[in-house]
């Protein structure tokens, strides 16, 4: 009896030992390439999935982060529940709690791609057809997607936690502190860097040119960064590159929007660089759904605030000299990305970008709009921002040479033209000074690129390049109308950066909160 | 489950072979004879001859023939004959060699002397049987016929109040929602808190994969006690120290609950059938305002905050005959009358029971079904259980016992989207604005058959716009759950030596367990006010669930026979396994184009899919050693091992020991015996342990991750834990049993003090930088309760001939401590005020216990705008120093009271008005903010407990029956939501004293429409829970047999009893009885109220 107790007992740890079913062990994973690359493929998932029906997707943050606090956006009304925690930060009363001031998703990505990066080596043994030219292209890919993690984590919160290693059991420190915004800058910089020497050119079709990153893409995003870090010169370069790849070319514009359709509406156009790719079934976009308005909601959660459609703040409404830059009814991004017609009835200015299939134009020049049933791909770069990232680069420096300038026109023409087809080309001479120009670029940035997620980066990189936020409140301003504390508190160069996440305040004892919502110097 | 019937074939092997091929082989031997009665020497027809062996074991048997004739093929002529007959003597006689056998048997008829039979009531506790006296754990028995005639579903709800330190609290008044037991306080923060219900010696657990995602069905709802119907039950035993739950190991921490059902009896058959009825009210709630007081408070709630026409202007009340749905907003809907209904029961028993000399059986089978106080509310359930004992020999015993259970509930459906997010019918009616009609009115005021639905066009604002109308919520759509459960158990006795001299007894049993759940819901669109992309629209969710498990002990008890009479000692050993498997798997999709199931035509949300699998055993052995039956040594060490644990922390050790001194048996005390019939001591100890929920936490694990670009993504979905241990309670418990006069009366004395350490924390935030959100489970802390508990019987303390009272009464007491806690969760827990109306702070402090409301304090209303003094106008919103003089600016202007000052940006959120609520500015810095929180109180009672008298008289019995708690506090949120006039929900009558106009004297401020800081968390709504209730009265007569003889009816009960008939409480919520959310809270949300119930019941026996 006692014999077998004693042989029951030994056989007893194997038998009290179970693995799940439906999941993989740790122990049992890593072994092939196929498994591999579904851990990449998980750090594109990361920006397509959406949990909560959209409420706390990434593309939410990349539109609150990047559009929220700018002129392009206010309230709209189609919500089904309007969303307080956006109101609150449109009204410059940003609390830690705030829900879109929480990083993990971005975290999440990250740390899926630390995950591949430390594991993904390792396979090379246990799968004899996984190369280590396969290796390094996909470790391109990896380094890159958290590159722009971070790059997105930096411009919105300065300075954040650098994590490279991956999460895995509870013994780990997660206690993580702040790294520099230097500090990070210099890793996403590195990271590129080693990402430009395997990233790929080709993936063979079109779908997955667009939707992983190439070595366009690479380039496009250090281009990004180098701008952001005001290494002018470095972004020209980039941006060159970029320009100089023959798969990637402006879509034609006409004037009944075919520009619109094929970039927004079909998306994978032949001037996207890096886009989400979602669809209609499983991955849908809810959150440019949701905020931007779809046919069942024409009017989104935001919406177009009226001083950008018309009257001296709008970018459409522009006069140089006594003559107009833009004309409202000529140039077709005015009619393509606002629903004019909705915002004439209703005194609110739908989103059009995203939400619409198309817009037509009768004889008598009248729109209609007809808006989309499902959910569209994101544009994460186009060629279009490329072009006029490098005119930034190129006039930003403090004594632009005039063959910089000559060449920023050039490119802002590019996309100017595009759009304005019947309009004669913009011509420096009415630009007279470095300063005019650099608005210039600004503006056609803001008709070209708004609701991408891009103009209230483009409001910092001017508010750092001069260390003020007098810039960027100029722009605002109609907005904070009435708002005296909103007005007050955007004034702070600090305040421009959101707080961390109290949640990570509270559970990770060596982080400390940026300093304009620091609890001791900022109430009584 | 190979390995597990591996055991169990090897246990049968070294026992079986003995049994059953250790007969000698014997040759054709043929008996013979002819039965007779002795008295009048005619034959007897149908009488039973048995061969038996040594250990009365029938080896074959015979009955006799129409002339008395008997032919018997004999195995062994060193067997014995039996001879039985109904009605008369049994006889044995050997068999040797002998072959015809003609036997008179005498009728049984006469008179026996009286006999006295002297026997120890004993207690079983899994195969442990050892005499009640000498138990020296802390555990308490009820029997159930001390609820005969209370109509119950589950037998939960009966115990409430009756055990000391049992707390019972029912999740809320909707059928089949269950309850939430608690044995001696929360030993686990957020582990689980339930005790472990074992039935007839077989750990009873639901078996469904909790990582499984139910969609909307709310896990509460899981009432498995359902599936046992309290009609089968004979005794309940609650086991509330660890000595003796230690037995239970990992699974006993938060105490046992051992039911034992009703067994058959030997006797002629017994048919019995029970019928009772039930109906049931709701107690008044809340009088809420009408369609017209509504709508003039909301003209008022708009035109407040800016004092503005325009604001006020909504045409939803305006009463003007031109707005088109005027018709449908002209109303005076009383929407809490419109869902509730006097609800009824119908509650069928039948049984039948019976036994001989080798075999006992009880068949039971009823129906129940109940139709809920709330509308579309119904719940069916039929059980059946089936208990047959059959003694092979006097050592070899097989019992088998088989139950099944199928409920059929209807419940409510729940929303998941705000605003209507998880408020059940009666919530949502207690919100839903009275002005709107049930159903919708065309231009002239008729009404149609067609629900009224808010249009999508509608310019309200959301909480109303969105609310659904609950009357075609309830009839519209659905919310099924449709279990099934199966539970046959297959025991084995044997008895290695002969019973008489010695017991050495082996006994094992398979218990299994089938579990199937199917759930459905549907949304239909008529319900849904919101456009069709909406995912509530036409929304179906379906799940299906299923579990086996399988569990087996084989134990042996050996109580060695000493010369010495004074020494009694049992030994125990067992080993217990464990096997369990569960999958789940459900689908929601939504846009539905017609009334369906989920797996038609729409857009798909979501497939899950799940499945699980577990296995645990359990070595223990025990002993208990009495001298002289007055010293009692009882311990036990269990050691337990499971796959919910990675290596190195598989296996835990569950140890427990105590001891009783019977001092009154002292013959020092032998004088004092008259009065003192018992006096006894009981020191104990013990450990037990609780355990996690989930499986493969010790892995770290990667699955499925949707896809990109058509490629499958898989990603890294849990941290592994390799520091995952047991949580483990270790409890002092010291009692003393008391008796006077015979156990005329009794009391039975507890005082604990327990530890629980490593306490298991559920979803224990990370940073989320991690990539995770939390940790599935972390072992946090360390938890103190202490406690005390009184118990006290009288016995038919006043008896005559005809008439008799039993007392009982129970006091118990208990307080939590924190000892240490991971700075992290405290952090996580003790939030800073979020300056927002209606949160209370929650704050967990080590050395405090928790349940502590703190908020600010509430002084009324300012009666004035302005302050001006000299027309006596004081009561106004200034700010005061200590002495209370006004605070006055550098113009000599008193400064206003604010809300919120910034002294960086110096402005405040808010300036106080005339009207506006006055908070008490604590620091006196004219600015009401967090500084001025203050505590308020805690929400534990100081004690709670039971008592009631039964009375007797002849046949005709009645039983009371009160509980109490008191000294806890309650966060009355269903009065701060019905009185807080900041929205467009409807509101309770107490609005109508709210302040309008300068001057007005009153505590309830004015409306202000999603403006002003009129309903901070205060004491204002937090309100003494202190109750006293009349639980129960109930009648039960017997009709006397002697009535009864000549219609061959056994017998006839009637009842009739009230239940809840009468709350003492100045409490203003509808009922007191609040149960504890997460560090237990109490916040009062208005969920079902227990009903006030009427019950009728017959019972008749054959």
């Amino acid at each position: 009896m006692a014999m077998l107790l004693v042989l029951g007992l030994e056989s007893c740890t194997d038998w009290l030992t179970t693995k799940p079913d439906s999941e993989i062990v740790l122990d049992d994973y890593w072994r092939n390439e196929a498994q591999a690359q579904a851990v990449l493929t998980a750090c594109y998932r990361g920006f397509t999935v959406n949990t909560d029906k959209g409420e706390n997707t990434v593309i939410d943050r990349l539109i609150v982060w990047g559009e929220l606090r700018s002129d392009n956006i206010i309230s709209g009304l189609g919500s089904p529940l309007l969303r307080s925690d956006m109101v609150e930060i449109m009204k410059v009363n940003i609390k830690p709690s705030n829900k879109y001031c929480d990083w993990g998703s971005m975290y999440s990505i990250i740390n899926n791609c630390n995950t591949f990066l430390y594991y993904a080596p390792g396979v090379l043994k246990s799968d004899a057809n996984f190369t280590e030219g396969k290796l390094h292209s996909m470790e391109a890919e990896a380094l890159t997607i958290r590159a722009l993690c971070y790059f997105y984590l930096v411009r919105t919160f300065k300075e954040v936690p650098y994590i490279t290693t991956p999460s895995i059991d509870d013994t780990q420190d997660y206690n993580v502190p702040k790294s520099t915004e230097r500090e990070v800058l210099d890793h996403i910089i590195a990271d590129l860097q080693t990402a430009q020497k395997s990233a790929r050119f080709d993936f063979g079709t079109t779908a997955d040119n667009k939707g992983r990153v190439t070595l366009s893409t690479v380039n496009t995003i250090l281009a990004d960064v180098y701008l952001w870090d005001q290494q002018y010169a470095n972004c020209v370069a980039m941006c060159d590159l970029v320009l100089m790849d023959p798969n990637l070319e402006l879509v034609p514009g006409t004037a009944t929007g075919n520009m619109f359709m094929n970039v927004f509406y079909r998306g994978n156009s032949t001037e996207s660089i890096f886009e989400l790719q979602f669809d209609e079934q499983t991955q849908k976009n809810y959150s440019a759904m949701y905020l931007y308005g779809t046919s069942y909601m024409p009017l989104g959660e935001l919406s177009c605030p009226l001083f950008l459609v018309k009257g001296d703040y709008s970018p459409f409404d522009y006069k140089v000299g006594s003559n107009l830059e833009s004309e409202i009814d000529k140039d077709s991004r005015y009619k393509d990305f606002i629903d004019q017609n909705f915002g004439k009835i209703n005194g609110v200015y739908p989103i059009f970008k995203y939400a619409g299939v198309v817009r037509t134009e009768d004889q008598q020049k009248n729109s209609s709009y007809s808006r989309r049933y499902d959910t569209s791909k994101w544009i994460m770069y186009r060629l279009a921002d490329v072009m006029l990232m490098e005119a930034e680069a190129l006039v930003a420096p403090e004594n632009p040479s005039d063959l910089d300038m000559q060449r920023a026109m050039y490119l802002v023409n590019k996309t100017y033209m595009r759009s304005n087809p019947t309009a004669s080309p913009l011509d420096i001479s009415a630009y007279a000074s470095k300063a005019d120009i650099e608005k210039l670029v600004l503006r056609e940035r803001q008709r070209e690129l708004m609701f991408e997620g891009k103009r209230w980066f483009d409001l910092m990189r001017v508010a750092r390049r001069y260390n003020s936020p007098a810039s960027i409140l100029t722009y605002v301003s109609p907005k904070l109308l009435g708002n005296v504390l909103g007005y007050t508190k955007m004034s702070v160069m600090n305040a421009l950066y959101f707080p961390i996440p109290q949640g990570d305040i509270d559970n990770n004892k060596n982080l400390i909160q940026n300093p304009f919502y620091d609890e001791t110097t900022s109430s009584n | 489950m190979k390995s597990n019937f591996a055991i169990i074939l090897l246990f049968l092997l070294l026992i079986v072979p003995k049994m059953a091929f250790g007969q000698k082989a014997g040759n054709d031997l043929l008996a013979q004879g002819t039965i007779t009665s002795k008295t009048d020497g005619t034959t007897l027809i149908g009488v039973s001859v048995a061969e038996i062996d040594a250990t009365n074991r029938v080896v074959s048997g015979s009955v006799t023939d129409m002339n008395g004739h008997f032919v018997l093929k004999l195995k062994n002529p060193d067997n014995k004959l039996s001879i039985s007959y109904l009605g008369f003597i049994k006889q044995i006689v050997s068999i040797g060699s002998k072959r015809v056998f003609n036997i008179a048997m005498s009728d049984n008829t006469h008179e026996i002397a009286n006999v006295t039979v002297t026997a120890k009531k004993k207690m079983n506790q899994g195969g442990f049987s050892i005499p009640t006296r000498e138990i020296a754990s802390a555990m308490q028995t009820i029997d159930t016929k001390e609820f005969e005639g209370l109509q119950v579903s589950t037998v939960d709800e009966a115990l409430q109040g009756r055990i000391a330190g049992l707390d019972i609290v029912s999740n809320s008044g909707d059928p089949g929602s269950g309850t939430s037991m608690r044995i001696r306080g929360s030993t686990s923060i957020n582990g689980n808190n339930q005790p472990l219900i074992v039935v007839n010696g077989v750990p009873f657990e639901l078996n469904i994969d909790p990582n499984f995602d139910f969609a909307n069905s709310n896990q509460e709802q899981y009432a498995s006690m359902l599936s046992i119907n309290p009609d089968d039950i004979q005794e309940i035993t609650v086991l509330k120290d660890a000595a003796a739950s230690a037995i239970w190991g990992s699974k006993g921490a938060n105490g046992v609950l051992m039911i034992t059902t009703k067994k058959g009896a030997m006797g002629p058959t017994r048919v019995e059938y029970t019928y009772r009825y039930t109906g049931k009210m709701q107690p008044q709630g809340m009088k809420m305002l009408s369609g017209d007081d509504y709508t003039m408070l909301m003209k008022q709630a708009y035109f407040n905050p800016t004092q503005s026409e325009t604001a006020s202007n909504v045409q939803e009340f305006n009463y003007d005959k031109s707005f088109s749905e005027y018709e449908n907003y002209n109303n005076n809907t009383d929407w809490v009358k419109a869902v509730t209904q006097i609800g009824n029961i119908n509650d069928h028993y039948l049984t039948v029971s019976g036994g001989g000399e080798r075999a006992l059986y009880r068949v039971g089978a009823g129906f129940y079904n109940e139709n809920g106080t709330v509308i579309g509310q119904k719940l069916d359930r039929i059980s059946s259980r089936a208990y047959l004992e059959y003694m092979v020999s006097d050592r070899l015993k097989f019992i088998s016992e088989f139950s099944f259970t199928y409920t059929n509930n209807d419940m409510n459906y729940i929303m998941g989207d705000a605003p209507n997010k998880d408020l059940s019918i009666l919530g949502i009616a207690y919100k839903k604005m009275p002005n709107v009609g049930i159903y919708s009115q065309d231009g002239s005021g008729n009404s149609s058959n067609e629900f009224y639905k808010i249009l999508e066009n509608s310019g309200l604002y959301s909480d109303q716009k969105y609310l659904v109308n609950p009357v075609a919520l309830a009839t519209l759509a659905t919310n099924n759950k449709k279990s099934y459960r199966i539970l046959p158990t297959f025991r084995l006795q044997y008895d290695l030596l002969d019973p008489a001299k010695q017991t050495l007894r082996y006994s094992m049993y398979v218990s299994f367990d089938i579990n199937n759940d199917k759930a459905s819901s549907f949304l239909p669109q008529e319900v849904i006010t919101g456009s069709w992309a909406s995912s509530n629209m036409n929304r179906a969710n379906s799940t299906d669930s299923e579990g086996l498990t399988i569990q087996t002990d084989n134990n042996l008890a050996w109580m060695p026979a000493f010369s010495n009479t004074d020494h009694s000692l049992l030994l125990y050993a067992s080993l217990q396994t464990t096997s369990g498997s569960s999958s789940a798997q459900g689908v929601t999709t939504f846009g539905l184009e017609n009334q369906g199931d989920a797996s038609t035509q729409g857009t798909l949300e979501s497939i899950r899919a799940s499945h699980a699998s577990w296995r645990s055993m359990g070595m223990m052995g025990r002993f208990h050693y009495a001298y002289k039956s007055r010293y009692i040594l009882d311990g036990t060490l269990r050691r337990d091992g499971s796959t919910k644990f990675g290596k190195g922390n598989k296996f835990g050790n569950f140890p427990g020991v105590s001891l009783k001194w019977i001092m009154s048996d002292e013959p020092l005390l032998k004088d004092t015996k008259k009065w003192l019939s018992m006096l006894a001591f009981r020191p104990g100890w013990g450990i037990s342990g609780n355990q996690p929920k989930f499986e493969y936490l010790h892995y770290s694990r990667y699955s499925n991750y949707g896809s990109y670009l058509d490629m499958p993504a898989t990603q890294e979905t849990s941290i592994r834990l390799n520091d995952l241990k047991w949580e483990t309670t270790s409890s002092f418990n010291y009692g003393v049993d008391l008796g006077f006069l015979d156990d005329a009366y009794v009391f039975d004395l507890n005082l604990y003090s327990k530890r629980t350490k490593d306490l298991l924390f559920e979803n224990t935030s990370l940073p989320s930088t991690s990539g995770f959100a939390a940790l599935a489970y972390q072992n946090a802390g360390t938890m103190d309760n202490k406690g005390w508990e009184v118990n006290f019987y009288a016995n038919k303390f006043i008896k005559t001939k005809n008439f008799s009272v039993d007392f009982k009464f129970n006091l118990s007491n208990y307080v939590n401590t924190i000892v240490d806690l991971n700075d992290g969760i405290l952090k996580n827990v003790n939030n800073e005020f979020d300056q927002k109306n209606g949160s209370y702070l929650t704050r967990i402090q080590v050395g405090n216990s928790f349940g502590s409301i703190y908020g600010f304090k509430y002084k009324g209303v300012y009666k004035y705008n302005e302050y001006e003094p000299e027309i006596g106008h004081t009561d106004a919103p200034v700010s005061r120093d200590a002495k209370g003089n006004v605070n006055l600016d550098e113009n000599g202007k008193p400064t206003p009271m604010v809300f919120e000052y910034n002294t960086t940006s110096k402005s405040a959120t808010y300036v106080f008005q005339g009207g506006d609520a006055k908070y008490e500015d604590v620091n006196h810095d004219g600015s009401i903010d967090k500084l001025d929180i203050v505590y308020l109180g805690n929400t534990n009672p100081i004690v709670s407990g039971g008592f009631g008298p039964t009375f007797r008289y002849k046949n005709l019995s009645c039983n009371m029956f009160f509980n109490f708690r008191y000294g806890n506090k309650i966060v009355n949120i269903a009065r701060m939501n019905a009185e807080n006039m900041y929205g467009n929900d409807n509101q309770s009558t107490a609005v109508n004293w709210r302040w309008r106009k300068d001057g007005d004297d009153t505590s309830m401020p004015r409306a202000l429409y999603q403006y002003g800081y009129n309903w901070l968390g205060s004491d204002r709504y937090v309100e003494d829970g202190s109750f006293l209730r009349f639980k129960y009265l109930s009648f039960n007569y017997s009709v006397p047999s002697a009535k009864l003889k000549k219609y061959n009816i056994n017998k006839i009960n009637f009842y009739l009893t009230i239940n809840n008939l009468y709350v003492w409480t100045k409490y203003s919520g509808v009922d007191p009885e609040v149960g504890y959310g997460a560090w237990a809270s109490c916040y009062d949300n208005a969920k079902t109220p227990r009903s006030k119930d009427l019950t009728m019941g017959i019972t008749i026996g054959l």
